[in-house]
């Protein structure tokens, strides 16, 4: 029982843990769990996809993710992607997905493949209006420009493509999907973004910079409408609800994500994001962990990826969107006893190593008390080897709690301040755990009246005790000690709680009140009785003192007490009924055993069937009695008219008892009812034409006579 | 008051043989069916007494299916006997006919309220009520076969 509790402290205690640690937010870059996860969403059933677009989902997550499972699809992707490209028909989405799995499978498309398709999506620019329409149509020629060794496509008057995709944006910095819906998206932003950087790409002359400017200063507005949570993660949603393609928070930030990184890497000049909101993002996308979903992955991990690699834009002067790096603590929790070194990793987004860079641990506060820091500000020492930054000892006024520690990042090289999105400074909850010192316990009955002490006793609350104590009711019972921290402070548990258990099961829990660092409770009985049932005898004491940072925590027990409470007086309250083992609900119920009907005792059968032979000789002497008086058929009509009916009726009569024996074998009543209605019928019919007949030859008789 | 003596019931006897002598053909045949029919009865229920009234439907119905024949066949015999002044103008052809057509009622009944064999699931009305020696014995057949007999006289 004890040893339960025990563990039930401790399952606590590290729920408490974990459930702060994930309210806490740190973000940990994308990990192993991550390509894992990946392996097992994306299991197509058969080794197919249903579309092209899943297709080149999983590619891409696999890629970024560095999972080298191209071999598994590749032969198939390639396959429908040379189907989709050779044909016609195929939709411009199907096309332009097909392009990109061919980006990362290199599939060897023949050029007049390419230059079918490349005239085909020319034509739908050309004639394009809804957004879609130019998403697809010029992000597929931007893929060709990619995979062909022709430089020559060019779109031919990309100017007039850009002015028609600007001219379905909004004010707010979100766009409408065609002309004639007046609603706006967030997610189409993103779309239209990354068509717009194609064009530009596509483009064979500069296009005019102001219509680059008031793209910027679109995204900019765009930004504008970032929602943030509290954690520090910044996310865009769509506002548009009921929409025909509802997109949720995760592909709408994607969406913009993507359209952002590629506009950034085709235009020169800066795009002066925030770069705490570019980081809020990545904390975005990394706070959802890991996510259930195949797209929601994918959507995780593509712009994760994205905001790694916009590094070096196509003139490769540097970056347009800063990288944010992660600082994550791969524990949250050190043990003083252990002796456990803080340790911090600083990462990209997908997990590799950040530039060179010094960690300072500016305050620790702690939690809850947002007074003055505990420490001075100083630095990491960086571990080229695990690339992680340790403090090896924590400092002497850190005493066992829960903390908030602030970190910086600073840079070491001055032009990566302008690549990377440190943050400031992030701030990281931290448990410190260790052992908490029980002192002077002892356990004492007091007289109510003078407060004199008649029994006392030390208890060891390392070990179990048997502490044996009897008092009545006019008595008190006083537990107390002491508890102090490594460092000689007061400490205060989540739970210090004394039980008494009596011989029935009932329980009674008391929370120990403190001051300082002594704990102490005096039970009443006097005023308890009432609390106790009024039941006498022994009662069991265990003493549970618990706490997340306690790495003692424990439930023993210290003894027993025989308490002598009064006879309870009319109408005092009944214990409660003890709860039922949960065995007795959950387990197994009792086997049901079925009784059946005995069978009923029968006669031995050579009997029955000796009285089955007896019924018959009464019907033997019925016949020899009709032959000793001479029965015979003289009085049978002979003319042939009056002999059928006399036949007949005789018939009749044997077929209704044949009726009647198959009633009692198979038929139901109102089967037999409805033939005996045709059945009766024919005999009184036949029975009167013959009845009648006897009944006027015998009077004709007896007249002649 | 003459002393009996050992001749007495052999002149009773005598008397009596040659008084039913004298009885019209049909009746004795009659009279041998009435007999017939109640010793079925008799066997049926030395039976019973033996080895008990389980199946107590198939008793019943066995029992007074001999039983309402015989009170039948007496009342035929009533009513052809031409010495009832009562039944002069009834013709004895239309008393069998009634003898007919109440047996064929009875027995119906009778094969109603006969134990199922093996048709439990087809079983209606009646014979549902009471299954295998489960209810009490109810006297519904012979309420029937009484109700029938009286109605005859």
């Amino acid at each position: 029982m004890a040893r339960n509790l025990g563990r039930f402290l401790v399952l606590i205690a590290a729920a408490l843990i974990y459930s702060s640690a994930i309210a806490s937010s740190i973000f940990q870059p994308i990990s192993d769990s991550h390509r894992s996860a990946a392996l097992e969403l994306f299991n197509p059933l058969g080794g197919s996809f249903s579309s092209v677009e899943e297709t080149y989902e999983e590619l891409r997550t696999f890629e970024v993710l560095g999972i080298d499972r191209r071999s598994d699809i590749s032969t198939a992707a390639c396959q429908s992607v040379l189907e989709i490209l050779g044909s016609s028909s195929s939709t411009l989405k199907d096309l332009f997905y097909a392009l990109k799995i061919n980006g990362i499978l290199q599939c060897g498309i023949k050029e007049d493949v390419f230059e079918g398709v490349a005239s085909r999506l020319q034509a739908v620019v050309g004639g394009a209006s809804a957004l879609l329409d130019f998403y697809y149509s010029v992000g597929g020629l931007v893929l060709i420009k990619g995979q062909t060794s022709k430089d020559d496509l060019y779109l031919a008057d990309a100017e007039g493509v850009f002015r028609s995709i600007k001219a379905l944006s909004q004010s707010d910095g979100r766009w409408r999907y065609n002309s004639n819906n007046p609603e706006s998206s967030t997610f189409a932003a993103g779309l239209a973004l990354e068509a717009l950087a194609g064009i530009v790409s596509l483009s064979s002359s500069e296009i005019d910079q102001s219509l680059i400017s008031t793209t910027k200063n679109d995204i900019l507005k765009l930004f504008d409408s970032i929602e943030k949570y509290d954690d520090g993660a910044f996310y865009f949603d769509e506002k548009l609800v009921g929409a025909r393609e509802h997109q949720g928070a995760l592909s709408t930030t994607s969406s913009v994500v993507r359209g952002l990184t590629a506009f950034a890497a085709v235009t020169s000049g800066s795009l002066n994001l925030p770069r705490g909101k570019i980081l809020g993002l990545a904390k975005f996308f990394l706070g959802i962990g890991i996510p259930g979903d195949a797209k929601d992955l994918f959507n995780q991990v593509d712009s994760l990826a994205f905001l790694e690699s916009n590094t070096y834009d196509s003139f490769g002067s540097c970056c347009r969107v800063s990288i944010p790096l992660i600082l994550s603590l791969p524990a949250t929790v050190l043990s003083m006893t252990k002796k456990d070194a803080l340790k911090v990793k600083v990462s990209t987004v997908l997990g590799s190593n950040a530039p060179p860079l010094t960690v300072n641990l500016l305050q620790v506060f702690r939690s809850g008390s947002k007074d003055t820091s505990l420490i001075e500000s100083q630095e990491l020492k960086f571990d080229p080897e695990n690339a992680v930054y340790t403090l090896d000892a924590l400092p002497k006024s850190i005493d066992v709690g829960k903390y908030t520690f602030v970190f910086e990042m600073v840079l070491h090289d001055s032009d990566h301040k302008n690549l990377y999105a440190t943050g400031g400074q992030t701030r990281i909850p931290i448990f410190v755990t260790g052992v908490i010192e029980v002192d002077s316990a002892e356990i004492a009955v007091l007289d109510s009246d003078l407060g004199s002490i008649e029994t006392k006793k030390k208890i060891d609350l390392a070990e179990e005790n048997t502490v044996s104590l009897s008092a009545n009711h006019l008595q008190k019972l006083r537990l107390s000690f002491q508890l102090s921290t490594p460092l000689g402070h007061a400490f205060k548990p989540h739970q210090a709680i004394l039980k008494l258990t009596h011989e029935t099961k009932v329980e009674h829990m008391f929370v120990m009140g403190s001051s300082g660092k002594q704990f102490e409770i005096i039970l009443d009985f006097l005023g308890q009785v009432e609390k106790f049932f009024y039941l006498s005898g022994r009662y069991n004491i265990q003493l549970a003192v618990g706490d997340a940072v306690m790495e003692n925590s424990f439930l023993k027990a210290i003894g027993h007490v025989d308490l002598d409470l009064p006879k309870p007086p009319e109408k005092a309250p009944q214990p409660p009924a003890q709860p039922l083992d949960p065995n007795l609900i959950y387990g197994p119920k009792a086997e049901i055993a079925h009784i059946f009907r005995a069978p009923e005792k029968l006669p031995p059968k050579e009997l029955s069937l000796t009285f089955s032979g007896l019924t018959l000789l009464p019907f033997l002497g019925f016949l020899i009695g009709l032959l000793r008086l001479g029965v015979n058929l003289k009085n049978f009509p002979s003319s042939s008219v009056p002999a059928m009916f006399a036949t007949l009726f005789h018939l009749g009569i044997a077929a209704v008892l044949l009726l009647y024996m198959l009633f009692w074998l198979k038929l139901d009543l109102f089967t037999t009812l409805k033939a005996l209605g045709f059945l009766g019928a024919f005999l009184m019919f036949v029975g009167h034409r013959i009845l009648s007949h006897l009944a006027s030859s015998s009077s004709s008789k007896l007249k002649s006579a | 008051m003459g002393r009996a003596t050992s001749k007495d019931p052999q002149a009773l006897i005598h008397s009596l043989r040659s008084a039913y002598a004298a009885t019209p053909f049909s009746l004795k045949i009659i009279d041998l069916y009435v007999g017939f029919a109640v010793f079925s009865a008799i066997i049926q229920v030395v039976y019973m007494a033996i080895v008990g009234s389980f199946p107590f439907n198939s008793f019943l119905s066995g029992v007074l299916s001999c039983i309402g024949t015989a009170v039948l066949a007496v009342c035929l015999r009533v009513q052809v006997n031409k010495e009832n002044k009562e039944f002069k103008d009834l013709p004895p052809e239309r008393a069998f006919s009634d003898f007919v057509f109440c047996n064929l009622v009875l027995h119906l009944v009778i094969m109603n309220f006969l134990e199922e064999m093996v048709k439990p699931e087809s079983c209606l009305i009646m014979s549902c009520r009471c299954r295998w020696s489960s209810c009490p014995a109810e006297p519904m057949g012979i309420n029937f076969a009484q109700n029938i007999t009286t109605s005859m006289k």
